[in-house]
């Protein structure tokens, strides 16, 4: 669908380049959080061990 | 308001590519927006959303009011009269590190635009004007709905604007800043991929945003339709923050520039540039003034001792380095009273785009009460070649009153500007001066600056 307000002319290569660099990107955003949450969850996990174990 | 017959002639000459409005300059002289019938849902989508409100109240794009009792003829939905700005400057005026934060600034708009379901139309380096120190989105018309998984429109024209002059500037040369005077749509992709040196060119940033942007640009999909291509919120939020981050990790060199240690390297004691700073404000004093402009104002020495009695000072210098030295001053101490400016004032910018009339020349758009000209006369006449009724006459558009320092041919600055040059500037003195003033000016004071051998004049508008 295209927006009949947007005057600018984007430039295909421009669309087809985010459409491509953005996948990748996204990815790497996406897997740094995963990775950032899951990190997160493993030292909960290995301080609440610990606290438990220290009484 | 009685103004409503806006003939399209009142429009500011910038102002025609958006179907969607464009601004004019009232009977009033203040500047106003139409907004047409056809942007009606994108803008009320952008007053609803809150998104003018979360923007506004941040001072991160400038604030209007509706005027309800305009008449409204013909495509127009309404009238907005935003906060005015006084003081216009351009992209290619602007230090480093003005440009770094104006496209920070667009970035992080797009990126609360997105959260609220609206997108910007354009991201051109035009829509933000620096404010109280600040740089300030000012384009109200600029936001659209969102519509989903569709890339951003303005990325090529926001990598042209911003990324690639930064780039440059950053790993080849600072004055490649300028080239944006003469691509008024943003220096192109292709031009700053061949530019750039072979250190740039392994920066995955620098790759995508540049090198690959450039090589899509030929014309392989160009004569086919439109694409179909998706780009999900969360991609282009990633590539948001991609050209975020870049775009932080560009900085300046530091450069030994001609100006950079300039305070040092003078003929002015602490105790002399002290005096020569009482002196200016004792000439102000009795002439009740509000705004100044101080050319070839260096880091902005002088202009501060202006700013400290509440006088606001465009301070416009024609080294980067000296600029940008103002600039990191005026945000470190959140400064509001200073607009650092690159200027030449031989070859200043302007009178650019269609007819030479979408930018408008420095000095039709700056004006203040008072001009001051330190240390500049003897560039002017001496390295320049400039005579001085042509100086007066030039300087005399920008300021009711002159305070200007006379520099005479002993003072050792000159000394080294003649060093390696033939002396034929017989005429250049003070009584020369004086009379070519004389026929713009009306001399009102004169008084030698302690501790050097240089006059300082005050001189009123004829």
């Amino acid at each position: 669908m295209v927006s009949h307000f947007a005057y600018l002319d984007p430039g295909t290569g421009s669309i087809v380049l985010q459409a491509v660099i953005g996948v990748i990107l996204g990815a790497i955003v996406f897997f740094r959080n995963f990775f950032i949450r899951l990190l997160g969850k493993v030292r909960s996990i290995f301080t609440g061990k610990s606290s438990t174990d220290e009484k | 308001m009685k103004n409503n017959r806006i003939a399209k002639s009142n429009a500011l000459s910038a102002s025609f590519r958006d179907p969607s409005g464009y601004v004019f300059t009232g009977d009033d002289g203040l500047v106003y927006r139409q907004v047409n019938k056809i942007a009606t849902k994108d803008f009320e989508a952008f007053i609803k959303s809150k998104l003018y409100l979360q923007l506004s109240r941040d001072k991160l794009i400038v604030s209007h009011q509706e005027i309800s009792d305009a008449p409204l003829l013909g495509e127009a939905y309404k009238i907005i009269k935003p906060q005015q700005i006084n003081f216009i400057s351009y992209p290619f005026e602007w230090s480093f590190s003005q440009l770094k934060d104006a496209a920070l600034l667009t970035l992080k708009i797009q990126k609360l635009a997105l959260a609220k379901n609206l997108s910007l139309k354009d991201a051109s380096a035009y829509n933000i004007q620096f404010v109280d120190g600040q740089p300030i989105f000012i384009d109200t018309l600029s936001f659209e709905k969102y519509t989903t998984n569709k890339p951003w429109d303005a990325y090529r024209q926001f990598c042209q604007h911003f990324l690639t002059p930064l780039a440059l500037m950053c790993y080849r040369d600072l004055s490649l800043g300028q080239l944006s005077r003469v691509f008024i749509d943003g220096i192109p992709l292709d031009l700053a991929a061949k530019l750039l040196p072979p250190r740039a060119k392994v920066k995955p940033s620098i790759i995508m945003h540049i090198l690959l942007h450039a090589k899509a640009q030929s014309n392989k999909a160009s004569s086919a339709a439109k694409p179909d291509a998706k780009l999900s919120k969360h991609n282009q939020l990633a590539i948001i923050d991609n050209l975020a981050t870049a775009i932080k990790k560009l900085k300046l060199p530091k450069v030994k520039s001609e100006w950079g240690e300039y305070y040092d390297n003078t003929n002015y004691s602490e105790s002399a540039a002290a005096k020569k700073d009482e002196l200016i404000i004792d000439f102000l004093k009795p002439l009740n003034v509000k705004t100044a402009i101080d050319l070839g104002g260096n880091n902005g020495r002088f202009s501060r001792s202006l700013n400290k009695r509440n006088i606001f000072t465009v301070c416009a210098d024609i080294d980067p380095n000296a600029v940008e030295d103002n600039y990191r001053q005026v945000k470190a101490n959140k400064e509001t009273m200073m607009l650092p400016m690159l200027i030449d004032l031989t070859n200043p910018g302007g009178a650019l785009g269609w007819a030479n009339q979408e930018r408008s020349v420095f000095a039709g758009r700056i004006k203040a009460d008072v001009l001051l000209v330190l240390a500049l006369i003897h560039h002017l006449a001496i390295s320049n070649n400039l005579p001085f009724t042509q100086i007066a006459q030039y300087l005399q558009s920008f300021a009711p009153y002159l305070v200007i320092e006379f520099v005479p041919k002993q003072d050792s600055q000159v000394q080294k500007l003649l060093a390696t040059r033939k002396d034929i500037f017989d005429t250049y003195d003070a009584a020369n001066f004086k009379k070519a003033f004389g026929i713009y000016y009306n001399l009102i004071k004169e008084q030698p600056i302690d501790g050097s051998v240089r006059t300082l004049f005050l001189f009123e508008r004829k």
